[in-house]
């Protein structure tokens, strides 16, 4: 029987997924362990792996093809001594059979529903036509391209202009025959209806001319508002702020760095930071957790989430067990995971689960920030920059150095006594790093 | 309420105001022409129909003399003027009494008589010695044009189309002034019936609009088969006496050379019909003697639209047909979009014939778009050869990025008949990779555009 190759579901909350691209064509043949397409999801693009030995015999998305459901049939390969009319049928199984990730099988078929109802309206007999010509056909259109470009009407240059320009074309109103996308709906979104904008300001009288452009949510930002705006609007945030004395942790850094000194990789604050957040975790536990619905989950090692800003929007790759490795091995391995989120390489291993995040905008200046908590974990502290202030030392004025900190805690989680006193043991490690040593 | 005798009165029965009053009609409307002389307007009577029956004629009498070149042997074909133009005037009788019964058919009223809008916007319609007043809820201008009158230093007779379509003999030689796609058609004709034919143009190549290498190859062409061409060349004054002096100055070399013809036949363009109108009592603005137009051939006065010629170049009769269909499916509601931005094909039956569309070679590169380009001799193409026409070309212009069909230009037997491939791929919008996988019959010249297309790519078959 040919081996179906499925949109897999690279994280918990990955509901559907992009085919970046083919590395094989059709025909070409595969040999288990080949690499076979790549992937992109709301958080990184993947390698699809062959396990199986034989034939791509079929794409079924290609490449570009955006918001496939997890678990839909991308392609297929056949073995050894399987025809074309094999595969095929086994596509039209597929399909009726298709199978969908438990959790999200009654929203999907929903949506199917929906919007098989609106393409029948529209194409009703050309529909029926074809399923009496051609069922196999029908079955594959209807069921598996719900979300295709292919099922959009939009007219070849259209189509070849939102590849190009990476536009999500199923927003966007058709204004051609049949409402067909055409070209100039592109350049109009492109444009951002500028034409719109000017009128507006001619009619407010305004002697300048405004000029925006609107770019579609890639899936990650996607992501990103959605569960952000998710965790702002329903999580019981509170914030509780402090300042630290930085003298101690810089010291350390400088020293970390002359001992560590055939390693390649630099010590930063941040690493420090991370090890005293993991150890804090470690002595009041009520804060390694994360919110379950209806309970809390506690977790015995901290494993911690970092915000890592590229071009592509924020990703939080996991430093695992943080509380039981060294300083240096969480600099190393955060370096690696900056680079991997840079070039969208991170796996889902590598920024799924953690119960606690930090965020830190020291480098860009900001003094004192409240960041949102990354849910379902308990808190989130937001790392300010490294300031001077003037402090009375036995009657001789000093300056020292120092940083204020803000944690956001979700109050379901933790009471306000509880985050008090994870700040007052994290504040505590800061000012004396040899306290991490325990 | 005010009370309106028509919901509709299209001026003038064109190409432009024809086809609006039957869609008109046809979208329940109740509508009113108003035409001054010939039903079917110039395209009809005096232009594109007309020509092309002579051209015909012209054509068929080429191949005659050419009938060894298919193994014929044709003697003694002598063209006889009086009866071409009978020819070209009952095709044109024929199609303007079409439309008479297309009127009929679809309830579409129609006047014979001058229509202009007086200052309450009625229409007052002089018929023979009496005036009518109309009231239309809306009204269309589709006037369409004239043309161009040259000025000289003393009277004289130069033709016009109307004079070259219905020549009492055929010249020995006559002069043409204007190498458009009026002056090319007519120096195509007479040549075929054995005038002697100096064509004179201001601009340095023939066909100023068409792409530069379209324009070329048919000067070359044309000038192999005797046609002579003075470019560059300024009209200083024509004299008539027994004969007509043509005095013409090259603008390069600042040469003044003088020539003798038996008839001068001016085709400098055409001007927009906007006189008596009555437009002095609308906000209507005019532009060197066009009215200007907005989207769906609003005017600067509500309710009152123009269309066609009469609007501005490219005059064209497939131009004011296609205005006139989106102007009456606006005034129907039945617009909801902006209009959307033209692509108008247009053709020239000269021999070799010229077909373009969209953006010549050189509009690309002016707009700094990143092109790629395609060429296919009809010398490679079977049926071209077959029709011993191997001569001309199709030129495909590509955006090099989408594929997008920036333009076409053709030239060669029947090109006129395959540029509507290309008229239907920009609308559709299809890029290369669709004329790709399209399949073109075998054996016919319109595989040239599948071979133009791959060639723009590196990737034709037949080259």
């Amino acid at each position: 029987m040919p081996v179906s190759i499925l949109m897999p579901a690279l994280s918990p909350t990955m509901t559907e997924g992009n085919v970046a691209k083919w590395l094989k064509n059709v025909g070409d043949t595969v040999k288990a362990g080949d690499i076979i397409a790549e992937v992109e999801t709301d958080k990184a693009t993947m390698e699809v792996e062959s396990i199986d030995e034989g034939k791509l015999a079929k794409i079924i998305h290609n490449d570009g093809s955006e918001n496939i459901a997890v678990n839909s049939l991308i392609g297929v390969i056949s073995l050894e001594g399987e025809s074309d009319g094999d595969v095929e049928k086994f596509i039209q199984d597929q399909n009726i059979n298709i199978s969908k990730p438990i959790e999200n099988i009654e929203e999907e078929t929903k949506t199917n529903i929906i919007e098989d109802d609106t393409s029948n309206n529209l194409t009703a007999e050309n529909k029926e036509e074809n399923s009496k010509d051609n069922p196999e056909l029908t079955v594959v259109k209807t069921k598996n391209n719900h979300n295709d470009i292919n099922s959009v009407s939009i007219s070849p240059l259209a189509k070849r202009i939102a590849d190009l320009k990476e536009i999500n074309v199923e927003h966007i109103k058709g204004s051609g025959p049949r409402g067909r996308i055409i070209k100039r709906d592109l350049d109009a979104f492109l444009n951002n209806d500028n034409k719109e904008v000017e009128e507006n300001t001619e009619n407010s009288k305004l002697n300048y001319i405004q000029k925006s452009s609107k770019t579609l949510l890639t899936n990650i930002r996607k992501t990103i508002s959605t569960r952000l705006q998710n965790s702002k609007q329903t999580i019981p945030h509170f914030y509780l702020k402090t300042k630290i004395n930085a003298q101690e942790i810089i010291k350390a850094k400088t020293l970390f760095n002359d001992v560590n000194f055939n390693h390649k990789n630099k010590i930063s604050l941040n690493d420090i930071i991370i090890k005293a957040v993991a150890s804090a975790l470690k002595l009041v536990p009520e804060m390694n957790a994360t919110w379950n619905k209806d309970s809390i989950i506690n977790y015995s090692l901290a494993d911690i989430s970092i915000a890592v800003a590229t071009d592509k929007g924020l990703f939080t790759p996991v430093i695992r067990s943080a509380c039981s490795k060294s300083i240096s091995q969480i600099s190393e391995e955060m370096k690696m995971l900056i680079t991997k989120a840079r070039d969208s390489k991170l796996l889902p291993e590598d920024y799924t689960g953690g119960s606690f995040s930090i965020s830190n905008l020291g480098m860009y200046n900001v003094n004192e920030f409240s960041a949102i908590i990354n849910p379902p974990q308990s808190g989130i502290l937001a790392v300010g920059e490294i300031f001077n202030e003037v402090k009375l030392d036995s009657e001789k004025v000093i300056e020292v150095k120092m940083i204020n900190l803000v944690l956001s805690v979700d109050h379901r989680i933790a009471d306000g006594a509880v985050a008090a006193s994870f700040l007052k043991k994290l504040k505590l490690l800061l000012e004396n790093p040899l306290g991490m040593l325990v | 309420m005010t009370k309106y005798d028509y919901d509709l009165a299209i001026i003038g029965s064109g190409p432009g105001g024809y086809v609006a009053a039957i869609k008109a009609s046809q979208l329940n409307m109740k509508v009113l022409v108003i035409e001054k002389k010939d039903l079917g307007g110039i395209c009809l009577n005096w232009g594109c129909i007309p020509t092309k029956t002579l051209l015909r004629s012209s054509e068929i009498y080429d191949y005659m003399k050419n009938s060894s070149n298919y193994g014929l042997d044709a003697k003694n074909i002598v063209p006889k003027i009086a009866d071409i133009i009978k020819k070209s005037r009952k095709v044109a009788d024929k199609l303007s009494k079409g439309i008479d019964f297309l009127f009929k058919k679809n309830k579409v009223d129609l006047i014979y008589g001058t229509a202009s809008i007086n200052s309450v916007k009625e229409l007052e319609i002089i018929i023979g010695s009496d005036i009518k007043t109309i009231k239309a809820k809306n009204i269309i201008i589709a006037t369409g044009a004239s043309p161009k009158k040259m000025h000289f230093t003393s009277k004289c007779e130069v033709w016009d189309y109307f004079s070259a379509l219905s020549p009492k003999a055929i010249p020995k030689s006559i002069g043409i002034i204007g190498s458009g796609a009026i002056g090319i058609e007519f120096a195509s004709f007479y040549k075929s019936l054995g005038s002697d034919v100096h064509v004179f143009e201001m601009q340095n190549n023939i066909l100023p609009n068409e792409d530069i290498e379209v324009s070329e190859f048919l000067e070359k062409s044309l000038t192999k088969r005797g046609i002579k061409f003075s470019l560059n060349s300024k009209i200083i004054d024509v004299q008539e006496n027994e004969s007509f002096k043509l005095s013409c100055e090259n603008i390069k070399t600042n040469n003044i050379i003088h020539y003798n013809f038996e008839k001068v036949l001016g085709a400098i363009g055409i001007v927009g019909n906007i006189k008596n109108l009555g437009l002095e009592n609308t906000k209507i603005k005019t532009e060197n003697n066009h009215i200007v137009t907005l989207e769906f051939g609003k005017t600067h006065e509500e309710n009152i639209f123009a269309i066609g010629d009469v609007t501005g170049a490219p005059w064209l009769a497939h131009k004011a047909s296609h205005e006139g269909l989106a102007c009456v499916e606006y005034l129907a509601g039945n617009q909801e979009h902006k209009q959307e931005k033209m692509i108008i094909p247009s053709c020239v039956y000269s021999n070799p014939q010229v077909a373009s569309i969209g953006m010549t070679e050189e509009e690309a590169i002016k707009l700094d778009l990143k092109i790629k380009v395609g060429r296919f001799p009809l010398s490679a193409n079977g049926k071209a050869l077959s029709l011993s026409e191997s001569e001309g070309f199709v030129k495909t212009i590509f955006e090099a990025n989408t594929g997008q069909i920036l333009g076409a230009h053709l030239i060669g037997a029947e090109v006129t008949e395959l540029i509507n491939s290309f008229s239907l791929a920009m609308k559709l919008e299809a890029t290369e990779m669709d004329i790709f996988s399209t399949i073109f019959p075998h054996p016919t010249i319109s595989e040239s555009i599948h071979e133009s297309a791959l060639d723009a790519f590196n990737k034709a078959i037949h080259i």
